[in-house]
């Protein structure tokens, strides 16, 4: 997990009205925020929607935080839980149809990677990503890409590890499918 | 695929389980396959946890937060409150232009009775003129319109007292106690005088 040597002293920096505690608190940690959005949403724009939100309930919440649990912990749980709304709100419009199919391909085109078959790469996983329902989708992508134990896990998700395992297998037998069947 | 492969590599199978599992992927070229695709897999995703990107996306990442939170603290316009001014302002209209009672225009006056003044004034709402009003059924209903004039030019005491010179009893008393020379006075001061 990240150093949280100088979390605390940020936060009681900012809760004392230091505004640049804030911007270094998210200079830390907008990489993650980031990355994470991303692959929960898909695509570039969901993600920095999601983004913009996280960082305004940080700038709101972050006086009353505690530190019971780390602050990337929190950070963490933020943006699984914002990106999480954020999907459910985009499945019910494109459900509505206020949103078309075509969105998506447009979403696509505005991006910040600069290697093309990186781009590729990512693209193609992100497309499988989105069949597998975002709970799921959140264990694999903190397991996977942020090499997280099922402990720490536990303590951003608020799940048992038990049942953290078992979505983890979930998630594993449908993405291993889907493998298969694109090759 | 086998869904041992899974478990296998994410370490849920016991220490037994995995030597067993071991010893059938060595025995099956498929399995092995199988265990080869999936390490690829895995290690496909891991490549792409460290992607570089271009732009100044991170770089305008706060200013651009900055931004929206300066726009929002400008932002007066609140779209709930909004919507309770505009249905608050409908209700106002509705309640100028909506009529409070069934007021009855009465055009001939000459018919009016007792019952039809009370309901005028019950409908316009005039608590207090029905109270005042004469339980006695008898009393004229001059005396009726004589109360709502008196009460609408309010006289002063002064007013009453000269006013109540010129009533009925004290008018034929006035007339009785002048004798003809004083009447023979008053005539020619009246027929000398410009009444218009």
């Amino acid at each position: 997990m990240a150093d949280s040597s100088n979390d605390f002293e940020l936060v009681r920096k900012f809760t004392e009205g230091d505004e640049s505690a804030f911007n270094k608190i998210v200079l830390k940690y907008q990489q993650k925020i980031y990355w994470h959005a991303r692959r929960m949403t898909g695509n570039h724009l969901d993600a920095d929607e999601v983004v913009q939100e996280v960082l305004m309930v940080m700038f709101e919440k972050l006086k009353d935080f505690k530190f019971q649990s780390s602050l990337y912990t929190w950070i963490y749980r933020v943006t699984s839980t914002r990106s999480i709304n954020f999907i459910n709100k985009r499945k019910i419009k494109q459900i509505l149809s206020f949103e078309d199919q075509g969105q998506d391909s447009i979403k696509n085109k505005e991006d910040i990677i600069a290697d093309i078959e990186t781009k590729e790469k990512l693209e193609k996983l992100e497309r499988i990503l989105q069949k597998v329902p975002p709970r799921q989708r959140e264990i694999f992508i903190l397991k996977n890409y942020e090499q997280l134990t099922y402990e720490e896990m536990a303590e951003v998700t608020g799940k048992s590890i038990g049942g953290l395992k078992s979505n983890y297998f979930q998630a594993m037998k449908k993405i291993m499918k889907m493998v298969k069947e694109d090759e | 695929m086998n869904e041992k492969i899974i478990l296998y590599i994410d370490g849920q199978l016991s220490r037994e389980e995995s030597i067993a599992f071991e010893k059938e992927i060595q025995n099956s070229p498929s399995l092995q396959r199988e265990l080869s695709k999936y390490r690829g897999f895995i290690s496909g995703v891991k490549e792409l946890s460290d992607i570089k990107t271009e732009g100044d996306y991170f770089v305008n990442m706060i200013p651009e937060f900055r931004k929206k939170i300066e726009n929002s603290k400008k932002k007066k316009y609140h779209p709930k409150f909004a919507f309770a001014t505009a249905v608050l302002a409908v209700i106002i209209v509705m309640f100028m232009f909506l009529p409070q009672n069934n007021i009855t225009v009465i055009n001939n006056y000459s018919n009016i009775t007792e019952s039809d003044i009370r309901d005028y004034f019950i409908s316009a709402g005039d608590e207090n003129f029905i109270s005042n009003l004469p339980e006695d059924s008898s009393v004229k209903y001059d005396s009726l319109l004589d109360g709502m004039i008196y009460s609408a030019l309010s006289p002063s005491n002064e007013d009453v007292v000269n006013i109540s010179v010129i009533n009925k009893l004290d008018y034929n008393t006035l007339i009785q106690s002048v004798n003809n020379d004083q009447a023979d006075m008053i005539y020619k001061n009246l027929i000398n005088k410009k009444i218009y």
